[in-house]
């Protein structure tokens, strides 16, 4: 008969020698770099560099019974983890997205500008407008409602623009216009299109009112289906959430914090409700879009130096499908504060 | 002339401090001293090598963020491979979709080893993919880092009493399943 303490002392033996097969070398160094790349800010994150919202007892409404429901409704989901190997994107969609400053060649600052990208899962960045040794800005890129159009603002010394290129599976053609705008100094005049597709608009920097233009550089009166003024202004949800193009949900990120410990993308309804938190094996710093037909959101990771977005989508099984990995953080990253994303809607 | 001397804190309550305030070599020397512990747990919790790296490896971001909530240094251990146990224990409930339980075939044979320790290496890896993921870590805890009841309790969220309960429970289950008679 088996004594109960010799079993217990067996059993402890037995259980320390399995965990020493775990044992193997490891660089301490290596790992808290990484580590420390991976957490982020020591701060919550998911805040966009938007002018604060001016907060009102509605908001802070809002705020409580998202945190009421977030906390009485969240539920733990599977997620896919870190270095699944790339996928294509259900759509083969192009994602456009602007950079931030980056670092010089080897010695020098951190230089000014910003490049547009374009990308698609499993294929590498394809620049289509570059900083010019830090004396151009790129931004804002906006794909028109059927993806065959690409319009974003440049800015220089020379004075600002805003340049709608064509979009074809292979990345930009050369049809290209190019349409000279009055914007408020250094600020970006991002462009937004009408339903058509056929007119630009962005907000004039000197009066503050919504200009439209034709792509022949015409200046025609506004329609109905024009952007508006509001369509230019930022999201002011809470937490930094973004809302999905059909209007039914929100989605933001956190890190850390409850109630889910480590990297987690939240997605509720626009009022709070059905909050979901879905936790992931990466910890991104950046919410940046949501797919147009609103099943995905892509997130931008910070991993090790290494810039890299993924989508994710927000229904089960949570599918996770990396679009740019691994590109070093001296090149072609982005952050939401610089400029914008946009998601191709229709592939062509 | 008279110099001031400084003495240079190289303990790892130092090393706490100074990677709380972001020093990245304190922080790696935490994880030298600390990484190997927390992998054994995270392997007797998961049963897979790579998935215990997984999530040793997600371990150290978190702690890096909440190290500063860490307010006793002589619980830094138990601190570390709790946040690793936990870990493991999340890595494992989302791959519980998996319809076979995979044991991981380490390659422990070396020449000369008894084959009846390899079947019980096998028994133990069985048994323990037979428990939840809760219990894999209470034996983790207890067995392999060797905490008390009141540290098992702290890290699963239990009272020391409930603990002891639940772990001898534990122990009369896994005595019946590997029982050599």
């Amino acid at each position: 008969m088996t004594d109960r303490p010799d079993f217990e002392t067996r059993l402890e033996q037995r259980l320390r020698a399995r965990g020493a097969l775990a044992s193997r070398p490891f660089d301490a160094a290596s790992i808290a770099h990484h580590a420390i790349a991976t957490a982020g800010p020591r701060r919550r994150i998911g805040t966009l560099a938007w002018p604060v919202p001016r907060l009102d007892l509605g908001w802070l409404v809002v705020g409580l019974l998202l945190a009421i429901a977030l906390l009485g409704t969240v539920a733990l989901v599977g997620a896919h983890l870190l270095k699944a190997p790339p996928r294509v994107l259900a759509s083969s969609a192009w994602i456009a997205y602007s950079t931030a400053p980056q670092k010089g060649p080897a010695g020098t600052d951190w230089q000014a500008g910003s490049d547009i990208y374009l990308v698609r899962a499993g294929a590498q960045p394809i620049l289509i407008a570059g900083r010019e040794g830090g004396n151009v800005w790129n931004l804002c890129p906006a794909f028109s409602p059927d993806g065959r159009r690409l319009a974003f603002s440049v800015a220089s010394n020379q004075g600002q623009a805003i340049v709608v290129d064509g979009v074809d599976a292979n990345g930009v053609s050369s049809d290209t216009v190019r349409i000279s705008v009055r914007g408020s100094g250094r600020l970006a005049v991002c462009p937004r299109w009408s339903s058509d597709g056929t007119r630009v608009a962005y907000l004039d920097g000197g009066g503050g009112f919504v200009v439209v233009r034709g792509l022949d550089g015409s200046t025609p009166a506004t329609v109905a289906g024009d952007p508006r003024a509001g369509d230019f202004l930022p999201s002011n949800l809470p937490n930094g959430a973004i809302l999905s193009p059909t209007g039914d949900r929100m989605a933001w990120i956190t890190s850390g914090d409850p109630p889910v410990p480590g990297g987690a993308l939240v997605v509720a309804r626009p009022d709070g409700a059905d909050a979901r938190a879905i936790p992931l094996g990466t910890n991104p710093y950046a919410i940046s879009a949501w797919s147009p037909d609103g099943r995905q959101v892509l997130l931008m990771m910070d991993v090790g130096g290494a810039f890299s977005m993924e989508a994710v989508a927000v229904d089960s099984p949570f599918d996770v499908t990396w679009v740019v990995g691994d590109v070093g953080v001296s090149g072609a990253r982005s952050w939401p504060g610089w400029g914008d994303v946009s998601w191709q809607p229709v592939a062509p | 002339m008279t110099s001031l001397v400084v003495p240079i804190d190289d303990t790892l309550a130092g090393a706490i401090a100074l990677a709380t305030a972001g020093d990245e070599t304190a922080f790696a020397r935490i994880i030298q001293a600390h990484h190997d512990d927390m992998a054994r747990v995270c392997f007797v919790i998961c049963g897979d090598l790579d998935i215990a790296e997984e999530a040793v490896q997600a371990a150290w971001p978190i702690i890096w963020r909440k190290l500063a909530s860490l307010r006793d240094p002589d619980r830094l251990r138990p601190w570390l491979v709790s946040i690793a146990a936990n870990e493991a224990r999340q890595l494992i409930r989302r791959r519980r979709r998996r319809a076979v339980v995979e044991i991981s075939v380490v390659a422990t044979a070396t020449p000369g080893v008894d084959p009846a320790l390899r079947i019980g290496d096998l028994d133990l890896a069985n048994a323990l993919a037979r428990l939840d993921p809760d219990d894999r870590a209470l034996l983790a805890l207890r067995y392999v880092a060797g905490f008390d009841s009141t540290e098992l309790g702290r890290a699963l969220g239990r009272s020391p009493s409930g603990t002891r309960a639940r772990l001898a429970r534990l122990l009369e289950r896994l005595r019946t399943e590997l029982s050599d008679d």
